[in-house]
């Protein structure tokens, strides 16, 4: 695999993982009882609200767990990113290994190849 | 090669299936929700970086036994890929540790001794490069099996050490549920397919270097 | 018949030979006093370094005696990388190491040899620095005779282990990269017995008691496993 194909692989997934991690903003999938929890935190010990507050406690709930959950994916979704280019990087470093190999091969051989045809002619 | 071949195919195989199980299959723990999902990869490169330096040692022993310097290349090359386990699990700790107890570094022992084994494994290639051609391999090897030994005297230590004072709790495997242990194991054989692979890459690189070299030596003093 | 010597030795002959060897070793220790010097200037350097960057005003009992240790432990750390490379490098000199071969010594005896006679050394350093890094910590009057006796048998033992691993990489390292290439590949091994030894200390120096057993059966426990499998290891080191 050239070194060229290897990086564009390389910068195409770290792009697109930076802008996944960037601009989406993922469903809430935090389950009912948390709302719950939440909402009655907010509310206290306070048993009298009305229509109006009651939506704008929930929607205040909704947000605080909002943003804790993209806080946990920005992170979960980092690790993997560190992992992946970690194994990456190291691949990468392979491909530099195995070019060096052939352009140290190619140029034994040009220098076997003289002196093979030298044997070659000797032998006539 | 049908075992090569066939190891190039199950990697890619099992990682999907590890991706697969730790998004699709696993449950959410209660307290770290989506972050814990981490810990799949996390741990497993640990216990690789582990197996990694497992086989350096066995491979040092069979070196200083048997002379063949196919058993130095692979020990060699099994330290370089056990260090870039290490080097995932220390970046991704620190990570977890941020996003659940809000501090970068807390001395765990795992992190604390994963630390330890890096160190230790980045002298053993310093060794390897300081030290000329004709005794490198013996030093290499006699390390090797030296510091693998210290691997579990330095866990057992860092985890009385650490439990001496006031940490946040760390996480034990004993809480996990059901299908949480199977995304596990199912990710920790994923990774080591990984490194067997790059390993069975890498043993192959390093042999054809060191082929070439003995050519060019030849070739060059004619 | 070299081969021959070595094959039939009784443990008394191989006693007998390690005992000189030990004694080589520390008369060729003794004829260098300047290093001697050397090494207890430098520990007594490193305690006063310690003391100017944490300032003059002595801290609470618990904090004082974990600073000793800590400073204690890192001066001795020191001290045993120059004087284990020193006495690698002095008995390689001249080929001396060739003739104590030649002699048809195990090459394990040899290692055992080399641990005692720098075990023994850095320990008198340490029983000559421990009393002087109290005085200027100002941990000296809560220190009986009885727990000093106690701290340098524990840094005696912190010695053992630390000589067992190092005297292997020294050997290792002397050539080629000298002591930086020791202080890289020991250091990471010697961390167990710096937690143990340090911890040791600090119960030693706060409650005059060893505190924790396991720290103790951890230096123990350290000590046999790298004594015997560098016991093993040492023929293929040397043999080159």
């Amino acid at each position: 695999m050239s070194k060229f194909n290897l990086i564009t692989i390389v910068v195409a997934f770290l792009t697109f993982t930076a802008v996944f991690n960037i601009t989406r903003q993922p469903d809430i999938i935090v389950p009912g009882e948390r709302i719950e929890t939440t909402v009655s935190d907010i509310l206290g010990n306070d048993t009298q609200y009305d229509e109006t507050e009651i939506q704008q406690i929930v929607t205040q709930a909704i947000q605080i767990l909002n943003d804790g959950q993209s806080r946990r994916l920005k992170y979960l979704i980092s690790a993997y990113f560190v992992v992946w280019l970690i194994l990456m990087l190291y691949i990468f470093h392979l491909s530099q290994k195995q070019e060096q190999l052939q352009t140290e091969l190619d140029l034994l051989n040009n220098q076997l190849q003289p002196d093979k045809a030298k044997e070659d002619r000797k032998g006539i | 090669m049908p075992v090569a071949t066939a190891l190039y195919v199950v990697t890619p195989i099992a990682l999907f299936a590890a991706l697969y199980s730790v998004f699709g299959y696993a449950e959410y723990e209660e307290t770290m929700l989506e972050v814990q999902k981490i810990f799949y990869f996390h741990v497993s490169s640990a216990f690789t970086a582990f197996t990694a330096f497992a086989v350096t040692c066995i491979c040092s022993i069979a070196y200083l036994v048997k002379r063949c310097v196919k058993y130095d290349l692979v020990a060699a090359k099994s330290a370089e890929l056990g260090l870039v386990f290490c080097t995932i699990v220390l970046t991704t700790g620190p990570i977890w540790a941020r996003s659940s107890w809000n501090t970068w570094w807390n001395w765990e022992p795992r992190l604390t001794s994963t630390l330890i084994l890096c160190l230790t494994y980045v002298g053993y290639f310093i060794l390897r490069t300081s030290v000329s051609t004709e005794q490198k391999e013996r030093f290499a090897s006699v390390f090797g099996i030296v510091a693998f030994l210290n691997v579990p005297i330095v866990y057992y230590s860092v985890k009385i050490w650490q439990t001496g004072g006031l940490h946040p709790p760390t996480t034990t495997r004993s809480h996990l549920a059901e299908s949480m242990k199977h995304a596990w194991l199912v990710s920790w054989l994923a990774l080591t397919l990984i490194y067997a692979s790059l390993l069975k890459l890498n043993i192959g690189f390093a042999w054809a270097q060191y082929r070439l070299n003995k050519l060019q030596a030849r070739t060059y003093s004619n | 018949m070299v081969y021959g010597v070595a094959i039939f030795q009784t443990p008394m002959i191989a006693f007998h030979q390690a005992l000189w060897l030990v004694r080589k070793d520390l008369a060729l220790h003794l004829r260098s006093k300047n290093v001697l010097a050397l090494v207890f200037i430098f520990s007594l350097l490193v305690v006063l370094v310690f003391n100017f960057a944490f300032g003059p005003t002595p801290l609470p009992a618990e904090d004082q005696g974990r600073l000793t240790a800590s400073v204690l432990w890192t001066a001795f750390s020191f001290a045993g990388i120059i004087t284990l490379t020193r006495s690698i490098e002095i008995d390689r000199a001249y080929g001396g190491l060739d003739a104590v071969r030649l002699t048809g010594t195990t090459p394990s005896l040899i290692y055992l040899s080399k641990v005692v006679s720098n075990v023994i050394w850095l320990t008198l350093i340490q029983a000559a620095i421990t009393p002087v890094a109290l005085l200027f910590l100002e941990a000296l009057d809560q220190v009986s005779w009885l727990s000093l006796l106690k701290l340098i048998a524990v840094l005696a033992m912190g010695t053992i282990g630390f000589c067992a691993v190092g005297v292997i990489l020294a050997t290792m390292s002397v050539r080629a990269g000298g002591e930086s290439l020791l202080t890289v590949i020991l250091f990471p091994l010697i961390f167990p017995v710096i937690m143990a030894g340090a911890k040791c200390t600090v119960s030693i120096l706060t409650t005059s008691t060893i505190g924790n057993r396991f720290w103790i059966s951890l230096l123990v426990t350290y000590s046999l496993v790298f004594l015997s499998c560098s016991y093993l290891l040492f023929e293929f080191v040397i043999e080159g």
